[in-house]
């Protein structure tokens, strides 16, 4: 299953499914925009490699790899 | 009624104008939209700040004079989730029906995103306007937006409007008197609006009956405050229970998943109807800078210089610097800021005034060493800070409002996270080597209450410049140089930040809930002059009426505890601070320094004139010494001295090992436990409540006491200079209670949960 965190720099996805139901994170993430269909880039990753900077939806976003880790999607 | 000058009726004011008001506003929309330069714009100067109740969270009103307005400005956010504070604190202002009109600011740079709130806001059922802000930044960037259509498509007024150019605010006063309530059909699907009401009907409290959609929408998404506060009524669970099934079955996805993606659905087809061009993020300046202001290798070195300036802005320029040219006795030499402030201003000039005036008038001598030693001192004290908390909050300001820290939050939240910081964090501690106060009030931009937290216990552990002549005082004295000593203090003081950190993360007090770490990056902006000094004057004047009063308290009492005692069998003011009821305090206070290693009335009085500042430390050790409190630290004399004394009160020769354990020790309680008095007013002035200060100021002794009494008996018993007690034992229960409560598993999963993979679904 591929998920964000593990998507090289630069390159397009297109979300299949945000996992973790239930959780405070996953209904922010929905929020946010991050939703079944939308498309989403990785922008870059911090100096330490975490968090990265997503294009999504028209904005910047960040969010910890811990997390990326459970949004699937394909490319 | 011009009452804003007037703290004490704050709370009434407010009451009476939004009583008394037209129409009541509720102002809410995403962080960073433009939404405080809109409210400033709206309210001039009519604003008050406050509090939600049960929350860290600022509740700012104003009003509008003209048209007799009154306006809550709700917290930014994204959502009415029911997770973060913000979130549940607007929700339930927006259940209330404390207002009439909600107006809604929406970026119209990112417009995509930000009508989701209006959506989630739409379920309300209130009279909405709709105020499309940054049409400026939009135009620049050629893309246009079809107002007209907007309108239709929402259903709501849409006023085009640049807050920061002051375009559009007329327009949106006249425009708030024609509110309309939106019509979630026009966005949404019939068989989901028909499973929305089947369970909104369910709803008859009379007082949600006009939201009851919005409620209905959160349980059918199993929001977890409502489902708790309905438990009880049968008819709407088992309206939820049902309506969750059939929504699931009709869309095949679970509720939360589905209603998200129905806004972002309803929200793509209201922005096709009404813009050609698609948003390709950030404008293209803020890309460009954030190509190299976030390029792997670049952006730590660029941060290191950008936090150089704000050093150099706070204590630099304004306690280093010497530009001010000051003649006395015929002689100039020139001041830095600070000290001129504290030394002319309120050393000489003030000093001189207060005297004169007083003498003029016949006043006893001890009224007039109140005056001037106790209340100028202690005005001065707390003013003296202004400079550089003025600097300070400059420069942070300004990159607060430009929306860099956001980017400094993403470089180094790898490193902090782990023990409970933030990339925010960073700052107060840089600014700490210089001095506590303006890093305690530093820590005023990191929004993660949690992390605000630890960040004010630990920013004073770093050793600020005034407890660097106590440390010299040890060096010269009786560590004899050592090279390792510097070292060891600041190597030290990043382990207990650390510790603390950690320590602290693991205990439930420390993980409140707070947003998860999803952040918007967002566009860089050029604060404008007004907001970055605004600020300032807050921050500056927040410090002098809170911190103030404290400082000025202990300040006067300690001056009234040193000169006053019982001398030749008088009770009244002494000369020889041997017999001041500070030193009869002192000598009674004393044995708590038993344990670790320097109980007696000189140090403990030096430990209380610490407390005012630590500097005093070296020029009280040196006046209850026998010697001139302007001995200077690294003074041979003073070394002796020293060294003549804890050899004398311990019982042992001059070259023996027990003195650098005392020293150690000594020093190890005047660096890591509590800061200055002023620091402390900070620090009460930034936790807010009395409750954590307090918890603050135990830990940091706790703390320091335990550091000392390691050294003290462990050190001391291993180099055979201590013997075996029962301090000893207790030493070492110490050191494990610290090892338990650095290893223990955190009581709390945190916020972001790392979901093992068998757990995705």
């Amino acid at each position: 299953m591929k998920t964000l965190d593990k998507i090289p720099v630069l390159s397009n996805a297109v979300v299949k499914k945000v996992h973790a139901k239930g959780t405070s994170l996953r209904r922010r993430l929905l929020d946010m925009g991050i939703t079944q269909g939308c498309q989403v880039t990785k922008v870059r990753q911090a100096p330490l490699g975490d968090p990265i900077e997503l294009n999504v939806r028209g904005y910047s976003l960040i969010i910890r790899n811990e997390d990326a880790m459970l949004i699937e999607v394909e490319c | 009624m011009n009452c804003r000058k007037c703290k004490g009726c704050e709370i009434s004011s407010n009451v009476l104008i939004d009583r008394f008001a037209s129409k009541r506003i509720a102002l809410i929309g995403n962080p960073n939209c433009g939404k405080t330069t809109l409210f400033n714009l709206l309210t001039k100067s009519h604003q008050y700040v406050g509090n939600w109740p049960g929350v860290t969270v600022d509740r700012v009103e104003g009003h509008v004079k003209d048209y007799n307005y009154a306006i809550v400005d709700l917290p930014g956010l994204y959502a009415l989730s029911p997770y973060s504070p913000e979130e549940i604190v607007s929700r339930n202002y927006l259940l209330s029906d404390e207002y009439d009109v909600i107006v809604n600011i929406v970026d119209a740079s990112h417009l995509e995103r930000s009508l989701s709130l209006t959506l989630e806001l739409a379920s309300f059922n209130k009279p909405m306007v709709i105020a499309l802000n940054m049409m400026d930044v939009i135009a620049k960037q050629g893309i246009s937006i079809d107002v007209k259509a907007l309108e239709n498509a929402l259903g709501v007024p849409v006023v085009s409007m640049s807050a920061s150019k002051k375009k559009g605010e007329k327009e949106l006063l006249k425009t708030i008197a024609k509110a309309r309530v939106p019509e979630i059909e026009k966005y949404y699907d019939k068989n989901v609006i028909r499973i929305i009401d089947s369970v909104a009907n369910k709803i008859t409290d009379e007082k949600s009956l006009f939201s009851r959609r919005f409620i209905a929408t959160s349980l059918l998404q199993s929001d977890e405050v409502y489902l708790e506060e309905h438990e009880s009524n049968q008819a709407i669970m088992d309206s939820v229970k049902q309506g969750i099934k059939e929504l699931e079955e009709y869309t095949n996805t679970d509720c939360q998943a589905y209603f998200a993606d129905a806004r972002y659905s309803a929200i793509g087809r209201i922005v096709d109807s009404c813009k050609k061009k698609q948003e390709k993020g950030n404008s293209n300046i803020t890309k460009a800078i954030d190509t190299v202001v976030l390029n792997r290798i670049l952006a730590l070195p660029i941060f290191f210089i950008v936090v150089g300036f704000v050093y150099f802005g706070a204590m630099y320029f304004t306690s280093y610097l010497e530009l001010i040219p000051h003649t006395a006795d015929g002689e100039t030499e020139y001041l830095n800021i600070t000290d001129y402030v504290n030394d002319v201003v309120f050393g000489e000039f003030a000093t001189s005034i207060v005297e004169n005036m007083l003498t003029a008038v016949s006043s006893p001598d001890w009224f007039v060493s109140l005056m001037v030693d106790g209340v100028v001192g202690g005005v001065g004290a707390v003013l003296g800070f202004l400079p550089q908390i003025a600097c300070l909050f400059l420069f942070l300001s300004f990159l607060e409002q430009s929306g860099y820290m956001t980017r400094v939050a993403f470089i180094l939240d790898r490193i902090f996270r782990s023990f409970g910081l933030s990339g925010k964090n960073f700052i107060p501690l840089v600014i700490a080597t210089g001095c506590g106060v303006p890093a305690l009030m530093a820590n005023a931009t990191i929004d993660n209450i949690n992390e605000k937290r630890i960040g004010l216990i630990t920013t004073t552990f770093i050793p600020c410049s005034a407890k660097l002549p106590i440390m010299t005082m040890i060096f010269a004295s009786v560590m004899n140089n050592a090279w390792w000593f510097a070292p060891f203090v600041y190597a030290m003081s990043i382990f207990s930040i650390v510790c603390t950190g950690i320590i602290l993360k693991k205990s439930n007090a420390f993980n409140e809930s707070v947003s998860p770490f999803v952040m918007e990056i967002p566009d860089y902006h050029m604060p404008s002059l007004f907001s970055v000094l605004k600020e300032v004057y807050t921050r500056c004047r927040a410090f002098v009426v809170k911190a103030g009063t404290i400082i000025f308290t202990v300040v006067v009492l300690v001056w009234l505890l040193s000169n006053t005692g019982v001398e030749n069998k008088n009770i009244g003011f002494v000369e020889n601070v041997d017999n001041s009821f500070l030193a009869m305090i002192g000598g009674l206070i004393a044995f708590i320094f038993a344990p670790i290693g320097f109980a007696s009335w000189q140090s403990a009085v030096a430990m209380v004139n610490g407390f005012l500042a630590k500097e005093n430390v070296v020029s009280t050790m040196a006046v209850v010494l026998g010697l001139s409190e302007n001995t200077l630290e690294e003074d041979q004399s003073l070394s002796q001295a020293l060294v003549s004394f804890f050899a004398r009160i311990n019982g042992c020769d001059e070259n023996s090992y027990l003195l650098p354990i005392i020293g150690l020790s000594f020093l190890s309680f005047c660096l890591w436990s509590t800061p200055c008095v002023a620091a402390l007013g900070a620090m009460k002035r930034s936790l807010g409540s009395n409750r954590w200060f307090l918890f603050a100021i135990f830990y940091m002794t706790a703390w320091a006491y335990g550091i000392s009494l390691v050294i003290y008996q462990l050190f001391g018993y291993m180099y055979g200079v201590v013997p075996f007690n029962t301090f000893t034992v207790i030493a070492i229960a110490v050191l494990l209670l610290f090892i338990v409560l650095l290893i223990r598993p955190s009581k709390h999963k945190g916020v972001s949960l790392s979901i093992p993979s068998k757990r995705i679904d």
